[in-house]
């Protein structure tokens, strides 16, 4: 029996969305405001979609060499761009996320101009490269597909947990509270946040490279800046003081269009609109702890 | 090597047009400290005020220009006072405000029948306006404290996604163009090369608005006071600048800046479409950050060297490359020099 029916398409971009989520949490909860995660999560997904459609290889490798590709990618890159704050930060990695972009939407004739004109189409431009469709078999009473993403984003979860109780989510917290203070007490702030970086990237790259089976169509268009701007927005509105936020904030935004379908274009009115009344009143988020622990309303102030 | 001449011409009408773009940018960053990322849907809504104008009211283009850019300023005062004032100083009319924008925004995009839809669009205006004045009267503030780093960007963000999303459901996703006869098409020839008029008027309009706003900045009561503000908005409020209103003022002006970008080039590319805006935001940043984040000089001079960069890459390498070398010089200048090249070298690094 299908668990799932009709929503199983649902549930997955839920999941996946959530994935990306914690992704760009994990910079935000260091201070860091980088779209670069749209970028990664195009690294990923294409690197599992060439695999698999090139050679013919399992998710499971494409997955690791997504995660092995956006190390190699990030370490460099965050190398560099860390040391800028704020806006600066955020404007360079659009940078990144749009060479990204056109890379890929070039990426035939990049291969062409080192390897020859033999070499056969591998990102197939703007149309993108297109999975063979093959209906998925029930596990457990839920999509094959969709038991991969489960796993990945319990074992997200479980090591951002795990992470905020630990040493090192106290070095983080220290660097969003005042990286300079954080600097005094003898933190390594360029060396953490540099960790945080790459650790960012690579979630992004392997919820890219897990969605794969489901978009099952990898073209350019879908990790544009507003791909990004959308996962920013499940971290904002779920707040980025806990962990329980972007995952709060990817499930209402994912799952809210669907609820809106008969809006039909203008359901992203309701996204901006929810992105602005967020940030404007709810400054925490959805997983504001006075909003939780709704009993000490008014009297829990930090 | 023939057609240096013509790219030279290209480079010039497109940079003039992205200065007129990045300029309402930079002047927002210089006086507020804010990357308004609205900007770009504000130029889109610009080009699409001028066509609404044009195709539905049968007016000439020169008057659907001033009445975009007057619409354009109006919408960028909007955007303040719903993403950024709130921000810096929540009133109850920021309160009213938005309820009534919801509303609006509910007559807008929920399907109705169009008499229904008229009437709650007209309540939701009205309270909108009440909003408005209630907002610009009260001096009492809800909120204190200053609003965390990145909240304003990501508020803009917000406010582009609306704009964005509204211009798709009520012009449509598809292309749009102006009529044929709505501009002069034939172009002047000197030798082998070609200037449409579109692209003369874009140029002739860029430097005219470009030099009137450096005046206004330098020399009247208004650019002293946003002056003042970019320097110390605490300041300026002890020395009775009504800081709010010339917020108001400032945003108004880089609105119209953004409308008379998009009317313009929306005119001379001859291609509207709700996504316009998103391109000419990268490039925009890109130009601020070259210029150095708020020198509205630099902006306009860096707006010239980009256009430049952009029409030669298309001309002698490949269309393709046109935007990656445009981000890689961001990523450049980013990393060698965060000041931007004409900076006042404080900027940058935090």
């Amino acid at each position: 029996m299908d668990l799932l029916g009709s929503n199983s398409g649902t549930v997955a971009f839920v999941l996946i969305n959530i994935a990306l989520a914690l992704s760009i949490y994990l910079t935000l909860a260091s201070g860091m405001l980088s779209l670069a995660n749209a970028g990664f999560m195009a690294t990923g997904a294409y690197t599992a979609a060439i695999l698999a459609s090139q050679f013919g290889l399992p998710l499971v490798v494409g997955f690791v060499a997504a995660l092995m590709l956006a190390a190699l990618l990030a370490l460099p890159l965050g190398g560099v761009l860390i040391r800028l704050g704020g806006v600066y930060l955020a404007i360079a990695t659009i940078g990144f996320g749009e060479i990204v972009r056109i890379g890929v939407l070039n990426g035939d004739r990049l291969l062409r101009l080192v390897g020859g004109a033999s070499v056969p189409t591998v990102f197939n431009g703007a149309e993108g490269i297109i999975l063979p469709y093959s209906s998925p078999s029930l596990v457990l009473g839920i999509p094959a597909t969709i038991w991969p993403l489960i796993a990945y984003v319990l074992a997200l979860i479980y090591l951002v947990a795990t992470l905020k109780g630990s040493r090192f989510g106290r070095v983080m917290a220290a660097i969003r509270q005042d990286e300079t203070a954080a600097a005094t007490l003898g933190i390594d702030v360029v060396r953490a946040k540099l960790i945080v970086f790459v650790l960012g990237a690579m979630i992004a790259a392997g919820a890219g490279a897990l969605s794969t089976p489901i978009v099952r169509v990898i073209d350019p268009r879908n990790y544009v800046l507003s791909r990004a701007v959308d996962i920013l927005a499940y971290a904002v509105l779920g707040g980025t003081t806990s962990w329980i936020g972007p995952i709060l904030g990817a499930t209402v935004l994912t799952a809210l269009p669907e609820a809106l379908r008969s809006l039909r274009d203008q359901r992203d009115v309701v996204n901006g609109v929810v992105i602005m009344l967020s940030i404007l009143f709810l400054p925490n988020g959805l997983a504001d702890r006075r909003l939780l622990r709704w009993p000490s309303f008014g009297r829990a102030k930090a | 090597m023939d057609q240096l001449p013509q790219q030279l011409v290209n480079g010039l009408w497109q940079g003039a047009a992205l200065a007129l773009f990045a300029v309402g940018y930079a002047l927002i960053f210089g006086s507020l400290d804010i990357v308004n990322l609205a900007h770009g849907a504000n130029y889109m809504w610009g080009a699409f005020f001028a066509f609404l104008i044009v195709t539905r009211l049968n007016q000439p283009f020169w008057f659907a220009l001033i009445l975009a850019m007057i619409a354009a300023g109006l919408l960028a005062v909007l955007i303040d006072r719903l993403a950024f004032k709130p921000l810096r100083a929540m009133t109850v009319g920021s309160i009213v405000l938005w309820a009534g924008t919801i509303v609006l925004l509910a007559a807008v995009i929920v399907p109705l029948d169009t008499s229904v839809a008229l009437a709650i669009g007209v309540v939701g205006a009205a309270v909108m306006l009440a909003g408005l004045i209630l907002d610009s009267r009260t001096t009492r503030l809800l909120r204190s404290g200053t609003p965390p780093q990145l909240a304003p960007m990501i508020a803009s963000i917000g406010a582009s996604i609306v704009l964005i999303s509204l211009a798709n459901g009520i012009v449509g996703a598809r292309v749009s163009r102006f009529p044929a006869d709505v501009f002069p098409a034939t172009p002047f020839s000197f030798g082998s090369v070609f200037v449409a008029p579109a692209q003369v008027l874009v140029l002739v309009v860029a430097l005219v608005l470009i030099c009137g706003l450096t005046w206004l900045i330098q020399r009247t009561q208004t650019g002293r006071a946003i002056r003042a503000i970019s320097f110390s908005d605490r300041t300026s409020r002890l020395l009775g600048i009504p800081v709010d209103a010339v917020i108001g003022q400032t945003f108004f002006l880089s609105g119209t800046l953004a409308g008379a970008a998009g009317a313009l080039l929306g005119l001379a590319f001859n291609r509207l479409d709700p996504n316009m805006g998103t391109e000419v935001e990268l490039a925009g940043l890109t130009v601020i950050i070259l210029g150095g984040m708020g020198s509205v000089l630099g902006a306009a001079v860096a707006a010239f060297l980009v256009g430049m960069i952009r029409v030669f890459s298309v001309a002698y390498l490949d269309s393709g490359a046109r935007d990656a070398i445009v981000f890689a010089l961001l990523i450049g200048v980013l990393i060698l020099r965060p000041a931007g090249l004409f900076g006042r070298g404080s900027a940058g690094r935090a």
